[in-house]
């Protein structure tokens, strides 16, 4: 008797206890739910906010030098002349996002499609927590995050389809003419005024004195088109494929979108430069060669249409 | 080929704690340049040029002196010289290469530092006045001097002709920079471009973390591996993510520093700038505790030794000061004070008053106004504890 009231006890005592996690663990979910709704509603906003229309032209792309004081033509160095072949394109109109995709957004979007938070070291990879909010970690929620081409292309790629506008990367052309402030040949760098770091000393040491990745848009001022960070806080992913003739092999070209095929994909915003570089997705580390070292830049998202990207809806 | 004139010396210029622009001299330098010419039709002007190399404020001037029955030869930049070398552009080639002369070395010899000529289809007009920049080209994965003329519009990426820097040239070039370095800030070395400045600094951490010495750098110079080389070393320090992963990194440097130093002239660290040394101690520090063994280390563990080796291996107050208040984790500027009482409460009390010595040490080049700073060229290790 005595140890069927001992098992009675337990018994609904398990079930009481049964009975609260169960809601508990409901409340931990809905709650969950709550925050990533809203957190995708978030998204969503700043993407619509952050969409900058550009009217097209045609420009001058590639490593075209600057005409010194003397009149005399020069290109830059080291030498490029021959892949960055200046050439002429004609872009359509297009929209481009004023600042590269942060960890917070990019977070957001690995929750939403269950995907894990995995940090890619060499030798290892461990699990991450979403929406690091310790401002000197390169996670930190408003720096920009750095992925792979693939990451930074699916994420522009679902980003779209949740908002229902046509977002990819943007092509190389469309990031040159947009960091050219419309295809300026003025605009010899990447810059919010086309100069040189050096010729701004402030600026110069709080880029080069600070810490590599910054909060987006925080350093150095927007262009004129209103987009930062196109000279700053990280190189950039485009969507093209790289090959060194591309420029030579196409003197005039509409609305170029790179060779069909390839093994690196194109990097922009090098050294505040027009220069482009082919990454390979990864490459044995110099620290180990048995080890890869996986190629991880930021990235911004365009979108692919010719109409203004307008207001968010409500 | 033209010998230049041997006797140029190479000035850098540089900004100091008060923002005056200085200079000071890393030798003397010559370039042995042939030009060649295909199909070009100022071909004989220009093959009976010379290539003067020549100060003039201070800044090494690559100038190109035309037809020797020209007369302007009197160190004024003319149009005949800038239009001497315009004819290169089309379809010309440099080659030849820049050659240096630590005069405080010994024996005082030649050094090839690096090669002209890369890129024949980008050598072009020079002939006024023409700056050298050290730069680091993300394109290329490597190091060029880039030879800047001011008739330019705007600095920086746009330059006349480079010069690349191979691998064999690597050690001399890292020793080379160290010089142009020693009492001066860094950062603010006019001809140290930031980039290259950054990448070089990313090598050397790389060196020490490693144990790697130069020649296994050498080999990948040029591979993409070389550009990821700032985040990789990033990666391996986050990589040992528990106390005690921290804590084996920290004594696995130790040991790494102590080899180092042992290498003598191709030693790292006696080439590093503060702001490696500022980070590899901020690795060291980190949880650092008194071990069960250390009651066997008589005064001295790995960790210790390392600390004062990189201490010591300060060539200045101005080295030392940057060294300490640069310990933090990205080599950023924190504060010199908190970081000496971080460095003092680490260490037992022996090694302790080690800085204490070696501070004394380095008081005398100290800058102090007028009165010469005595500077001390080459880092002597006085005690008998380390290397």
């Amino acid at each position: 008797m005595r140890k069927n009231v001992i098992l009675s006890v337990l018994f609904s005592g398990s079930a009481l206890l049964l009975g609260c996690q169960e809601p508990q663990a409901e409340i931990q979910k809905h709650s969950e739910a709550n925050e990533l709704t809203e957190a995708l509603s978030g998204l969503e906003r700043r993407a619509y906010e952050n969409m900058i229309f550009i009217n097209g032209g045609t420009f001058t792309m590639g490593d075209f030098g600057a005409v010194g004081e003397d009149g005399v033509w020069r290109p830059y160095f080291p030498p490029t002349i021959e892949e960055d072949k200046p050439h002429e394109v004609t872009l359509s109109d297009y929209s481009l996002s004023r600042q590269k995709t942060t960890w917070e957004d990019f977070d957001t979007y690995l929750l939403a499609n269950g995907l894990e938070f995995i940090v890619q070291g060499l030798s290892k990879s461990w699990e991450r927590e979403p929406y690091d909010q310790d401002p000197s970690s390169r996670l930190y929620l408003k720096k920009p995050a750095q992925v792979t081409w693939q990451e930074a292309k699916d994420y522009c790629q679902w980003l779209g389809e949740e908002i229902g506008l046509p977002l990819d990367l943007p092509t190389s052309a469309q990031w040159e003419f947009a960091g050219r402030n419309r295809g300026s040949k003025e605009w010899l760098y990447s810059t919010h005024d086309g100069k040189s770091l050096a010729s701004n000393r402030e600026l110069e040491e709080l880029v080069y004195e600070g810490s590599d990745f910054v909060p987006v848009g925080s350093r150095l001022p927007a262009n004129p088109l209103g987009l930062y960070d196109m000279a700053d806080n990280g190189k950039e992913w485009v969507n093209d494929w790289f090959s060194p003739t591309y420029y030579a092999e196409n003197p005039t070209i509409t609305d170029p979108q790179g060779p069909a095929e390839g093994n690196k994909k194109i990097v922009r915003n090098l050294d505040f430069s027009f220069s482009r570089v082919g990454m390979l997705e990864s490459v044995p580390s110099m620290v180990n060669e048995e080890w890869d070292s996986v190629a991880e830049y930021t990235f911004r998202c365009a979108a692919q249409s010719d109409t203004p990207v307008g207001k968010a809806p409500q | 080929m033209w010998p230049a004139e041997e006797e140029s010396e190479w000035f850098i210029r540089y900004r100091d704690e008060h923002d005056i622009l200085q200079e000071t001299s890393l030798g003397k330098f010559r370039a042995q340049v042939k030009a060649e010419l295909t199909g070009f039709a100022g071909a004989s002007a220009v093959l009976s040029a010379e290539v003067h190399i020549s100060m003039k404020d201070g800044i090494p001037q690559l100038r190109g002196v035309g037809d020797a029955n020209r007369t302007s030869r009197n160190g004024e930049p003319a149009s005949v010289e800038a239009g001497a070398f315009a004819g290169l552009r089309a379809d010309g080639k440099l080659e030849g290469s820049i050659e240096w002369q630590d005069t405080l070395a010994k024996p005082v010899a030649w050094k090839a530092l690096c090669k002209l000529g890369v890129g024949a289809g980008a050598a072009l007009g020079l002939g006024a006045e023409a700056r050298m920049q050290i730069k680091w080209s993300t394109r290329t994965h490597k190091f060029y001097f880039n030879v800047h003329a001011g008739l330019v519009v705007g600095g920086g990426a746009s330059g006349e002709f480079g010069a690349e820097v191979d691998a064999g040239a690597f050690l001399s070039m890292v020793k080379f920079i160290y010089n142009a370095l020693l009492t001066v800030d860094f950062r603010k070395v006019e001809e140290i471009d930031a980039g290259a400045f950054e990448q070089l600094t990313n090598f050397a951490l790389f060196g020490i973390l490693t144990g790697a010495g130069y020649a296994i750098v050498a080999v990948r110079f040029g591979a993409q591996a070389a550009e990821s080389i700032g985040r990789d070393v990033r990666l391996i320090i986050e990589e040992h993510r528990t106390a005690a992963e921290r804590e084996k990194l920290a004594i696995t440097l130790a040991d790494n520093i102590v080899a180092d130093i042992g290498r003598g002239d191709a030693s790292w660290i006696r080439h590093a700038p503060p702001e490696v040394k500022g980070q590899l101690l901020d690795i060291l520090c980190f949880d650092y505790g008194p071990t069960f063994w250390d009651v066997f280390t008589v005064g001295f563990n790995s960790r210790e030794q390392a600390m004062l080796t990189l201490l010591e291996a300060s060539q200045s107050w101005r080295d030392y000061e940057e060294t300490v208040t640069r310990i933090t984790p990205n080599g950023g500027k924190g504060s010199f004070a908190l970081n000496r009482r971080r460095l003092r409460d680490l260490m037992r009390l022996f090694p302790a008053l080690q800085i204490d010595r070696i501070e004394r040490k380095l008081q005398s080049t100290r800058a102090v106004p007028n009165q010469p700073v005595q500077v001390a060229r080459y880092v002597e290790l006085t005690g008998n504890y380390y290397a």
